[in-house]
């Protein structure tokens, strides 16, 4: 068959579009608009003049679960980390008694000094390894941030943000986290280092590059850790 | 359904890795492709399932559309359309027809009952409305409905030449017609 005289590729492109030509020949098809340009044009002609038939349907709302499984097909490491903070709440008993466990041993061996950190958040993948080590000092209010493998959970073009979860109100972000090289220290305000002291716990969300527009978070929240004091 | 010009920028922007965007994209279209998709599967499964397939591939391919594709509503309904055409190869439809999504599609507004929209669809209505009540028939069930010729010869009970030849002759005005 010669594909290529005019009226018989106008002729196939427009029963391509409407879907009425099938099987084998709707396949041949395919293989021809891969190789021809004008193929390809006349089905794009034919879409542009029978498509916005579709806008004379009634919209109908597509159940909320379909987003939701978009997005985490879109965006595997959220995927993860849902099964992470999954198995963090699973976990967190086990977690906070081994933080526990390491602050009392760290508090029998130094006695702690002024200055010195006395409060500990470590934030842990799934299978428990450690990706983030933060120690405060609730009277200086020094933070200490230390990336130990968040390169492993890093994500292209997105970043870590840090929220304290304050009992009442809303989040409030500590600023970005670093996922390589060393510790980063910061001070916080007092007004901050105040909400860090009535806060439950300490919340990273994955958020645009640049950190969250809004000023709380709009990403998922894709690790948890709760705020141990010695 | 925001203009054209809007879902422009939410493409491009998609194109650049912003979710956001991308999340704006899907809230202003999907009602529209979500309702064709019932209407071609039959089976509300199906029609999420490639609703669901067909935005996973928007947003990795927004960065190949170009305006050889026509507006964006156009590029994505062909997405949508060719999936669910598709989705349909793969499955008997006899073996799944949801009864239940078929009798409460039936009695919503009949697809020949046009709610005029953008310049393009007003067009296509005064074209569509040229042609013999077979031949538009026939069209739009064929779009709309993702019917085979098997299956249009179910609705409109005549020979498969007849149904070919009204469909092909039909199509051969409609554009005759746009390009008026």
């Amino acid at each position: 068959m010669n594909y290529l005289k005019p009226e018989l590729l106008e002729q196939l492109a427009a029963e391509y579009v409407l879907g009425t030509m099938r099987g084998s020949a709707r396949r041949r098809f395919e293989r021809l608009m891969m190789d021809s340009y004008k193929a390809r044009n006349a089905v794009w002609e034919w879409e542009q003049q029978i498509n916005p038939m579709v806008e004379a349907l009634p919209g109908q709302a597509p159940p909320r679960k379909i987003w939701k499984k978009i997005e985490q097909r879109i965006n595997p490491q959220q995927q993860k980390s849902e099964s992470a903070l999954w198995f963090w709440r699973s976990w967190s008993a086990v977690s906070a008694a081994l933080v526990i466990v390491l602050a009392i041993a760290i508090t029998q061996q130094t006695l702690i000094q002024p200055g010195q950190p006395d409060q500990i958040a470590m934030f842990n993948d799934e299978q428990a390894k450690p990706l983030w080590l933060i120690t405060t000092n609730s009277r200086t209010g020094k933070l200490v941030v230390k990336p130990i493998n968040a390169q492993a959970v890093a994500v292209d073009n997105q970043a870590f943000e840090l929220w304290m979860l304050p009992k009442q109100g809303n989040p409030q972000s500590m600023g970005l986290m670093p996922v390589s090289g060393s510790a980063v220290e910061t001070v916080l305000s007092p007004q901050l280092l105040n909400v860090l002291q009535n806060s439950d716990g300490l919340a990273i969300s994955l958020e645009p590059e640049g950190g969250s527009p809004t000023g709380l978070p709009t990403g998922p929240v894709v690790y948890q850790a709760p705020i141990v004091n010695f | 359904m925001a203009n054209q010009t809007e879902l422009l920028n939410l493409l491009q922007a998609t194109a650049q890795g912003d979710q956001k965007a991308f999340r704006r994209l899907y809230a202003n279209t999907s009602p529209m492709l979500y309702s064709l998709c019932l209407r071609m599967l039959k089976n509300k499964e199906w029609a999420e399932e490639v609703l669901q397939e067909a935005f996973v591939k928007i947003w990795h391919h927004a960065s190949e559309y170009h305006q050889d594709r026509g507006n964006v509503s156009t590029w994505l309904t062909s997405i949508v359309r060719y999936r669910a055409l598709d989705h349909l190869r793969a499955h008997k439809p006899t073996d799944s027809l949801d009864d239940h999504l078929e009798e409460r599609t039936s009695n919503e507004p009949d697809p020949l009952n046009w709610v005029a929209k953008g310049d393009e669809l007003n067009a296509l209505e005064l074209c569509l409305d040229q042609l013999t009540d077979q031949q538009k028939q026939l069209i739009i069930m064929s779009f709309v409905e993702g019917l085979s010729h098997q299956e249009l010869m179910q609705r409109i009970p005549s020979p498969l030449g007849t149904i070919k030849s009204w469909i092909r002759r039909g199509l051969q005005s409609l554009r005759r017609c746009l390009q008026a």
